[in-house]
């Protein structure tokens, strides 16, 4: 068993506490009560590598493994966990997915801007009447030429308000219930529309959406196999 | 859908650093503040919750790096990164509470960020798969039962 951390993690854990004490911790409280979105802070936090921490170096990352991305996490967090969170579904929740079960062009064509902090990821699964029970969702998405065309809306969409890439569940199959007949689309933000902010107890520093797909016909490239 | 069991660690340390940065405030208050002629971080009082919180701190932080090293290696994790998770959330909840009550009506206000801390840590225990989904996957993997389709949302 080895209870240390290596250097290359422990050196950007001490990345991550020093821009945390610097840019973070002094306006975090500010940042709660005018519920304020720090946008230029992401672009901060891209420069030191830190949007795409665990992302291989081939793909716009800083390439370090998962445990310094988590490190990482906790570091932002301990200053603001609304910092935190948008930088662990940004990381979590949509970069690495795509970089996991996206094609070689998929991923060519999306990883690299998330990981190098240009755009900010989002991920769309939850829906008013589906949220632990992800299986009862009802965006749709429908075969339309070579495309394909998907109507929806979804709540509690962390970064909504400012993500450029997101990774959106539909149901391709009308027919079957439950999880199996669900598919991931990456959508830009061109394709979304944000229809709320949400009033939250904590983490304001971040954003949640609510978001509306209206009939947005993408092309079959936009399906992430899984 | 078995491409979210990554998320919930990275949410479970983001709890970690929640209580971290309670303990942080706490520890430091102690230190300073008075009462009955000492520093209230001489009342054995204030020592056991200083202490209860080092020591859910160090192991939600284990659970934590166990799950990501589990992970890294391509191993199986999705029991050891609910139980982090699960373990994390809760135990940040419960102790950036404790770091209120140390501050006494100081932590309930905005004039330290204790009480941020706290609202902070609630949603941990919600979102990327709620305590009581996280507690049916480990009941799963511990009794060996299939993997239920659903599983989305488990983060």
């Amino acid at each position: 068993m080895h209870f240390e951390l290596t250097d290359d993690q422990r050196e950007i854990q001490a990345l991550a506490r020093d821009v945390a004490q610097a840019e973070i911790e002094p306006n975090a409280a500010a940042w709660d009560r005018e519920h304020r979105f720090p946008r230029e802070l992401y672009g901060k936090l891209a420069e030191l590598g830190l949007m795409g921490v665990c992302i291989p170096e081939e793909y716009g990352g800083a390439g370090a493994d998962f445990l310094s991305y988590i490190l990482v996490l906790e570091e932002l967090s301990r200053a603001d966990a609304g910092v935190g969170v948008t930088v662990a579904v940004h990381t979590s929740a949509c970069t690495l997915p795509l970089l996991t079960f996206g094609t070689d062009e998929q991923r060519a064509r999306f990883v690299p801007p998330l990981a190098r902090g240009e755009g900010i990821g989002a991920f769309a699964l939850t829906e008013p009447e589906a949220g632990s029970d992800a299986g009862a969702l009802r965006t749709r998405a429908e075969a339309d030429g070579n495309g394909w065309r998907i109507t929806g809306s979804k709540q509690w969409i962390t970064n909504g308000a400012h993500a450029s890439t997101f990774l959106l569940f539909a149901r391709t199959d009308q027919e079957t219930s439950g999880a199996k007949g669900v598919s991931a689309f990456v959508l830009d933000a061109e394709h979304v529309r944000v229809t709320r902010d949400e009033e939250k107890l904590g983490l304001n520093s971040s954003c949640t959406n609510d978001i509306a797909i209206e009939g947005v016909t993408v092309g079959r490239d936009r399906l992430l196999h899984e | 859908m078995t491409t979210l069991d990554g998320s919930r660690i990275g949410i479970a340390a983001q709890a970690v650093g929640s209580a971290q940065a309670a303990f942080d405030v706490a520890r430091e208050y102690a230190k300073e503040r008075r009462t009955f002629g000492k520093a209230i971080g001489e009342h054995q009082a204030i020592q056991f919750k200083l202490a209860d919180m080092a020591t859910e701190i160090d192991a939600a932080r284990l659970l934590v790096y166990r799950a990501a090293w589990l992970k890294q290696q391509g191993r199986p994790h999705a029991e050891e990164g609910a139980k982090a998770k699960l373990f994390a959330s809760e135990m940040a909840r419960r102790q950036t509470g404790e770091a209120i009550q140390i501050l006494g009506g100081y932590g309930y206000t905005k004039e330290f960020p204790v009480e941020r801390y706290y609202r902070d840590a609630k949603i941990t225990e919600i979102y990327e798969g709620t305590s009581e989904i996280q507690r049916i996957v480990i009941a799963r993997s511990v009794l060996g039962l299939r993997r239920h389709e659903q599983t989305l949302a488990q983060g």
